[in-house]
């Protein structure tokens, strides 16, 4: 039985909550109200189609669609090399002291404003991954797709997903990592019991952990979507779409950065531009639902 | 020659003294129970002898405690571990591996088994000795989740076994399950004793008294009585055995 006062209580807390939801449903209402003059004037072309130029009412969202969609999958897999060596180092091998200073580093990395990560991005992670990793990958491997075109400044789809990767990795390491040390204990000493060494210990962990690490990505793709700042900074603003990841591309969260200020000076950009965030927001808000209630399956099937 | 020689064993927990001298001697091929309240040490105790004590942060070892003729305390206890299976408290398969590769898996990592073949018969072998085999043969690739308490407990039995280890360690094995799994269970761990050396906690006197060859009583930390079985249950001298054998404790 609960209490009088605890039904208060709830009944208090269930205003904020509600608000809440209730700002995410008015802002996806508003997102298709005003998304409804382009659907109607451009239909499908809208997603079949790249370019952008509003003096001829020519709209296309296929190239920053693929673009982000292309960029938060290397994030994420940037972010997934950084982070599952770092989840394990802290939960398996630091001890004390330096865990402690390598937690709080990876925390304060996360709380930096991302207008930090765009400019060390463009002023040195893009020209070294031009010169280390672009070119060596398209002199070796040319005939890959990928890797077909000659890398021109770096500023590029692959420049913008590592970025955006390296600055989510705080975000991706503290769920893994979450997820990771609430493996129950006795998991744990049924590695060890069974005579595994510290080594097989971890992969038997992790492999138990895999759909938790799977959902933690699901959630830094989400996340990786809505990367603005770094996006508009290293993905070069181009609205020509390209099957090779060192050449410039388009985000939607970059495209509306760099064209919301001037777009209610044609009739349909402001509309178009409605368009490409009600489809980031719808797939974010998608893949988070998915993510959280993958992660939320996994603990109660691994708590006892 | 024993299979657990323990010597004046004390074990720190975070500051606090938890076996405070143990002496006790199990011989090789016999059931060996442990018995004691709630707290008394008794999983602590299995804990030293295959040294999974050293996952407890700030956990002190003093005395000597000799494993299958070799010193544990000094013994790499990796090593060590490839040499005894342990069926915890807590039922504890692992649940994101089908029941086969739970049983699998100690096989493939103490090297028991390589190929497909022998790694099949391996696993039919644990789950048939563990009292499993019947229930699960049609159903190798579910899910633990999809076991009752009592196959779960018999599982982690079978993977236990899958180790061909020489010492069973098993903490309070039937606790959670009910009494004709426990029996069960009970005759898979007496049909045991040619094989390995299995040293039980239970809290259930009738239970020792089904299985036992050795009983130790164990109180605060302490051994208070030990001894063969039979002599130990017609005339326990202190008054701790007597409640605990009564079933008051
Ligand atoms: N990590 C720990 N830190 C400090 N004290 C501990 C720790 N683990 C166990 N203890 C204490 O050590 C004592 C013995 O614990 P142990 O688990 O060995 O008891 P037990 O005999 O197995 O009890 P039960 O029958 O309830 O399983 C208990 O008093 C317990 O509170
Ligand atoms: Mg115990």
């Amino acid at each position: 039985m609960r209490s009088k006062r605890d039904k208060l209580f709830l009944l208090s807390l269930l205003p904020l909550s509600l608000s809440l939801l209730a700002i995410l449903i008015i802002s996806i209402i508003t997102m298709v109200l005003k998304s409804v003059d382009a659907l109607q004037r451009f239909g499908f072309q809208l997603f079949a189609s790249s370019g952008w130029s509003p003096e001829n009412e020519a709209y296309g969202l296929l190239a920053p669609i693929v673009g982000s969609l292309t960029v938060s999958a290397l994030a994420v897999l940037t972010a997934l090399i950084f982070s599952l060596p770092l989840t394990i180092m802290i939960a398996e091998y630091l001890q004390g002291i330096v865990r402690g200073v390598v937690s709080s580093i990876v925390e304060l990395m996360g709380g930096l404003p991302t207008i930090v990560y765009a400019v060390w991005a463009s002023q040195y992670l893009v020209p070294l991954l031009k010169q280390f990793l672009m070119e060596p990958l398209h002199s070796a491997l040319p005939f890959i797709p990928l890797f077909s075109c000659r890398p021109v400044t770096g500023f590029s789809i692959l420049a913008a997903g590592i970025s955006i990767g390296i600055s989510t990795v705080p975000y991706v390491t503290a769920l893994t990592l979450e997820a990771y040390q609430s493996i129950p204990s006795i998991y744990r000493e049924a590695c060890y019991g069974i005579g595994a060494t510290r080594y097989e210990s971890i992969k038997i962990m992790i492999s138990l952990a895999k759909p938790a690490i799977v959902a933690s990505l699901i959630l830094g793709f989400a996340r990786a979507l809505g990367e603005t700042t770094i996006a508009a900074v290293t993905v070069g603003n181009s609205m020509y779409l390209s099957s090779c990841l060192f050449a410039p591309g388009y985000t939607v969260a970059a495209l509306i950065a760099s064209q919301f200020a001037d777009a209610y000076l044609y009739p349909y950009a402001e509309s178009v531009l409605y368009v490409s965030i009600l489809i980031v927001v719808l797939i974010s808000v998608a893949l988070s639902f998915y993510g959280s209630t993958t992660m939320i399956r996994w603990r109660s099937r691994i708590i006892v | 020659m024993f299979a657990v020689e323990m010597n004046n064993v004390s074990v720190y927990l975070g500051g606090r003294q938890v076996l405070k001298g143990v002496t006790l001697r199990v011989p090789y091929n016999t059931v060996f129970v442990i018995m004691g309240p709630s707290g008394s040490g008794k999983t602590t105790l299995l804990r030293v002898i295959n040294r999974l004590i050293d996952l407890t942060e700030g956990a002190r070892v003093e005395g000597s405690v000799k494993v299958l003729g070799f010193d544990a305390m000094s013994y790499d206890p990796y090593e060590l571990r490839k040499l005894i299976g342990m069926v915890f408290q807590v039922p504890n398969p692992f649940p994101h591996l089908t029941i086969y590769d739970n049983v699998a898996v100690a096989a493939r990592i103490n090297g028991v088994a390589k190929s497909r073949r022998e790694v099949d018969e391996v696993v039919r072998w644990a789950l048939e000795r563990a009292m499993l085999w019947d229930e699960v043969e049609d159903r190798l690739h579910d899910y633990p989740h999809q076991l009752s308490g009592g196959q779960r407990q018999r599982l982690c039995l079978a993977r236990a076994l899958a180790m061909k280890p020489r010492l069973l360690l098993l903490d309070e094995p039937t606790a959670n399950i009910d009494p004709v799994n426990a029996r069960k269970l009970e005759e898979a761990i007496v049909s045991l004793k040619d094989e390995v050396t299995v040293v039980m906690v239970t809290h259930f006197p009738h239970q020792a008294a089904r299985v036992a060859d050795y009983v130790a009583v164990l109180y605060d930390g302490r051994v208070v009585e030990q001894g063969p079985a039979q002599q130990l249950f017609l005339r326990p001298t202190t008054d701790i055995a007597q409640k605990l054998l009564r079933g008051e404790m």
